[in-house]
């Protein structure tokens, strides 16, 4: 953790950002869900992150984590992300952004995403538009809702909402003839739950649920609903 | 499907992470070896380092709001605190992020042998620091003179006539003070939430703050004690500040900042703030933040500074001073502040003195104030006056003058758009009420000595 906490020091040193902030933080979770589906086969996960913050407003970061996306074929999901954020002091900042995913040994899986949205304090709304959802070769829209509120200082309630969408094949595809009936292109997801935070720790558990339709990305079947414990260190 | 055996498996994985779960809360809550100052001492030897706060953003690990990442970025912020700290030979006290402002405060210790102010000039030219400041100390505006119980009580308000026109319903009224006593008889039903502030010191009803929410919100019609001002406004208690040795209430910077903070996150609509002390950039930028948002800041006028104190004299806020002392400075406003009957703490009634209840008058009228605009906002009265509707004016607009004094009447029938009591609505003498506005902080000298007034001795009224 010292060695961690050094890196990222030296890092920032490096860029010789003064108020660029640097953290770097380690998580477990019962289950590894992605709008709602298990990309774990609903075994537990880990997982390493890096984020960057600048203090104009621009954000990068990766998260290393395991993927079971067939069953037992394991693969690493590398995940890169860089955006911009903007504040304000009477109403909700802008966001946008770009997300790539790359997942090591099961590259048919890489894709790409990006995303728009307006960020409060407590509540976030995000369009995403990917033109290969997880390598499927269908375009998605997804688009979530979240919010939280602080009971106390370090105790929080959260909620999401997500809905994911299958806009159309590219013409002439194979996909184009395997498209799903325009009744079951969408699928939504929820979350609640609970969250703690500790002075370099954080605790989450939620409810996950999942609807029928849309593209389900593992090949394996997945409990559409269940409960998730996570905790995470900070360094 | 998942069979019965994987369910098992499952709920055994979960119930084993639950365990987990609950013995890092059990850890988590554990008092912090970092508290608050146990003294008004111990406060003037701490300074605060402001660092910025990033907005929310996407986070890949679970984007909902307040993800792991959140808890990333304040182990990185905590990290450069901690650096900071060590270079300037001092210790971290606490923490406490404050999003509102996009900053995150940090409280540390400075050395005896070592200067606060210095310290904080020093840190503020740190480029990893948004800025530095001293701990200031603020105390209640209340007359010390024990006569002052025994002289003939203030001019009334006309308040029963008031209330036939408003009673301040469903207006939400932030008193940033010391702890209200929550189970007063008066007080009891009148209070919508409550936070304390004051770490290390057990929530309590104290006298300065017990007195100024009783003003502003006492129950009318139950039979006992007093009426306030604004009988159906919803208090939020904010306890900011403490009563000291010597029955002083001080208050630090970093306690009203929390109680700011909390009180325009609650969406409160007036705040009031019977204090006053050294001007502080901190407590501006949230006053600037409130007053942005439309909220009404009434605080009390401290006649002892040039320019009535820091945050009578800040921008935007209204300032008040007890009509019975004359004319105050700048743009202060008079209101009635000797001898009001009130609440005071162990369920009891007394009569007090002093801005903080002059004030605490003021914050009840925006009340009504408030309620009566929303009321010609959802109906506009058939006998408004030619002229600026009131639902389209600032609230201090409304407010009228006689001679400096509050004409409490008068405003009302002016926010109403006519005249339902006896006021002077038409007298041609009547002003509209100014506020300050220019911010007078660069212009003051901060005065961190320690506080010596004490509170007013308050002649015990039977219920």
């Amino acid at each position: 953790m010292a060695g961690l906490g050094a890196l990222s020091t030296a890092l920032l040193l490096i860029g010789g950002e003064a108020q660029a902030q640097l953290g770097v933080s380690a998580a477990i979770d019962s289950d590894y869900r992605f709008r709602g589906v298990s990309l774990s086969d609903g075994q537990p996960d880990a997982r390493l992150s890096v984020a960057y913050d600048h203090a104009s407003g621009a954000y990068a970061g990766a998260a290393l984590t395991r993927a079971e996306l067939s069953p037992d074929r394991h693969s690493t999901q590398v995940l890169g992300y860089a955006g911009v954020v903007t504040r304000t002091r009477f109403g909700p900042g802008w966001e946008a952004g770009l997300s790539v995913s790359h997942f090591s040994g099961d590259a048919r899986y890489d894709y790409g995403e990006v995303f728009t949205g307006l960020v409060d304090e407590r509540w976030s709304l995000r369009l995403y538009y990917s033109p290969d959802y997880f390598g499927r070769r269908q375009p998605t829209a997804y688009a979530e809702l979240d919010a939280h509120l602080a009971l106390t200082p370090q105790l929080r309630l959260f909620g999401h909402a997500g809905a994911l969408t299958v806009l159309h094949s590219r013409a002439g595809d194979d996909a184009a003839r395997s498209d799903p009936p325009r009744s079951r292109r969408t699928r939504v997801d929820l979350r609640a739950g609970i969250g703690f935070s500790g002075a370099a720790f954080d605790m989450q558990l939620a409810w996950v649920g999942v609807g029928r339709g849309g593209p389900y990305l593992a090949e394996y079947a997945t409990r559409r609903a269940g409960w998730v414990l996570g905790a995470a260190v900070s360094f | 499907m998942i069979g019965a055996a994987g369910a098992v498996r499952e709920a055994l994985r979960v119930a084993a992470l639950g365990v987990l779960l609950a013995v890092g809360f059990a850890a988590a809550a554990a008092p912090s070896a970092a508290e608050a100052p146990a003294s008004a001492a111990d406060a003037r030897q701490q300074v605060l380092v402001l660092l910025n706060l990033p907005p929310r953003h996407f986070r890949p690990d679970g984007n909902y709001a307040g993800s792991y990442a959140d808890a990333a970025g304040r182990a990185a912020r905590r990290r450069v605190a901690a650096q900071l700290a060590r270079e300037h030979g001092l210790t971290i006290a606490s923490d406490w992020p404050m999003p509102l402002l996009g900053l995150d405060c940090f409280v540390l210790n400075v050395p005896a042998n070592q200067a606060p102010a210095q310290v904080a000039k020093s840190l503020s030219q740190d480029a990893r620091v948004s800025w530095a400041q001293t701990m200031n100390l603020y105390r209640a505006q209340a007359h010390d003179d024990p006569l002052f119980a025994l002289q003939p009580a203030a001019q009334p308000w006309r308040l029963a006539e008031l209330h036939q026109v408003a009673t301040g319903r469903r207006v939400r009224v932030a008193v940033i003070d010391s702890g209200i006593e929550r189970d007063h008889p008066d007080l009891a039903r009148q209070i919508e939430s409550a936070q304390n502030f004051v770490a290390g010191r057990a929530p309590r009803g104290e006298l300065h703050g017990t007195a100024v929410a009783g003003i502003v919100a006492a129950q009318a019609d139950n039979g006992i004690g007093i009426a306030g001002v604004a009988p159906q406004a919803r208090l939020i208690a904010l306890r900011a500040c403490w009563q000291d040795a010597a029955d002083a209430t001080l208050c630090s910077s970093l306690s009203l900042a929390l109680a700011l903070q909390s009180a325009i996150e609650h969406q409160a609509q007036i705040i009031n703030l019977s204090l006053a002390g050294p001007p502080d950039r901190l407590l501006g930028t949230l006053l600037d933040l409130a007053v942005g948002r439309g909220i009404v800041v009434v605080a009390a006028v401290d006649r002892g500074a040039a320019d009535g104190g820091f945050p009578a004299a800040h921008r935007g806020v209204v300032a008040v001073a007890d009509e019975d002392a004359g004319p105050a400075a700048g743009a202060a406003v008079l209101a009635p502040g000797r001898d009001v009957p009130t609440t005071v703490p162990a369920a009891r009634w007394a009569v007090v003195s002093g801005a903080s209840y002059a004030a605490a008058h003021v914050s009840g009228l925006y009340a009504l104030l408030h309620e009566a605009r929303e009321g010609q906002r959802a109906a506009p009265s058939q006998t408004a006056t030619a002229g600026a509707s009131p639902v389209d004016v600032p609230l201090h607009e409304l407010v009228r003058l006689a001679d400096g004094r509050i004409d409490a009447c008068g405003s009302l029938a002016v926010a109403v758009g006519s005249c339902r009591c006896a006021c002077v609505a038409a007298n041609p003498a009547s002003a509209t009420m100014p506020v300050n506005a220019s911010a007078s902080a660069s212009t003051m000298a901060p005065t961190t000595g320690p506080a010596t007034a004490t509170p007013p001795v308050p002649a015990i009224l039977r219920p």
